[in-house]
């Protein structure tokens, strides 16, 4: 796949992290590690990591977070997509944690503007962790397995997707 | 229906029953029967079910009971082996030594009562998970490479943790996982 131009920051700024609307996905990138079988869940929960990156989904597509910041596309890495309303509101599921414990923050790179991090993880216990990673795949929706391609009518699809998640940060 | 499971009977007598409409026949040791029923196809996919019920055959022999504690054990070697670059993305460290002999003598030690784990594999977090399934609940256990010992079980239906926590000891670890197995969860 050739390298989208949308992904480059230019001279576009970071966005604040109000405009990170819950209504937004956050893509991760996730190589299947060499103990992933096809019919285990993917991805794993053991592999979410505390400062896990993100692309966000109002400035890209799923299939675009498989480049790396070099521009090397992984086709051998699927791509998780992760609900923001779940990331702010953990309690809904663990009662053990507050609201918005967890932060998103929008940290533009030179050749992914979509390029958030995700902060405050590595404040809790490992087993607090666990349950936090635990929680994020109650929602997550699995946007491209990997070593699979999509077709064009969902790209088309994606492509509209993302723009109305930009909708959604002005919105708000 | 996918399973029934029988007690006293072999897998061979079991498929000459009369009425028997299943597809899969499987033969369990008591503590182990109650994982096959009809709400077994809402949350497990074909191959899972597959997987499930083949290692519940499996469990009728004790030769094979010894393969499966092997198969797991060889695991364990392989993540040994893989040392610090397991993950391809970046250098994860991978289990210690002190924490690889501690899994192991827990799969062992639970091998004897017929409890083995799902799933072995490495976290993130540096060190090395292991997963149960019992009906619908999943127990996470992860052992780190800094001592600490984090486990959680969660209901995958209601998609609800129902504990969450840090045990410190050995015997505590082998507890709590008997527990899963034994124990009746209620989900509000």
């Amino acid at each position: 796949m050739k390298f989208p131009k949308a992904l480059l920051t230019g001279n576009r700024s970071a966005k604040p992290k109000h405009r990170i609307n819950s209504k937004n996905y956050m893509y991760a990138r996730h190589v299947p590690s060499h103990d992933w079988d096809m019919s285990e869940g993917y991805p794993d929960i053991t592999k979410i990591k505390a400062d896990q990156s993100f692309n966000w989904s109002a400035y890209s597509i799923p299939i675009w977070t498989r480049f790396n910041d070099v521009k090397k596309y992984r086709e051998d890495t699927g791509i998780a997509g992760y609900s923001v309303k779940t990331i702010k509101n953990t309690n809904a599921i663990n009662s053990k944690f507050k609201n918005n414990i967890l932060e998103l923050e929008h940290l533009p790179r030179e050749n992914n503007y979509s390029h958030c991090q995700l902060s405050g993880l590595k404040t809790f216990t490992k087993p607090e962790r666990l349950a936090i990673r635990v929680t994020f795949k109650h929602n997550w929706r699995i946007e491209v397995k990997p070593n699979v391609n999509i077709n064009t009518r969902k790209l088309f699809l994606d492509i509209l997707k993302m723009y109305i998640h930009r909708i959604y940060t002005k919105l708000y | 229906m996918i399973a029934f499971a029988y007690d006293n009977i072999t897998a061979d007598k079991a498929v000459e029953l009369p009425n028997l409409s299943c597809d899969i026949v499987a033969v369990a040791p008591v503590s182990q029967v109650d994982i096959i029923d009809e709400n077994l196809t809402y949350y497990l996919s074909e191959d899972e079910i597959i997987k499930q019920v083949g290692s519940l055959l499996h469990l009728s022999y004790s030769a094979d009971k010894k393969h499966i504690l092997q198969e797991h054990l060889n695991k364990i070697y392989r993540i040994k082996f893989q040392g610090d670059f397991w993950h391809d993305d970046e250098l994860v460290p991978g289990p210690s030594i002190k924490v690889i002999s501690f899994t192991k003598r827990v799969i062992s030690n639970l091998a004897s009562t017929n409890i083995f784990v799902n799933r072995i594999t490495q976290s993130i977090e540096e060190g090395i998970s292991l997963i149960f399934i019992n009906k619908e609940k999943t127990l996470f256990f992860e052992f780190y490479n800094d001592g600490d010992i984090g486990y959680l079980i969660e209901d995958r239906i209601k998609r609800k943790i129902i504990e969450n926590g840090e045990e410190n000891s050995f015997n505590e670890v082998v507890n709590r996982i008997r527990t899963f197995f034994n124990q009746i969860y209620e989900v509000s």
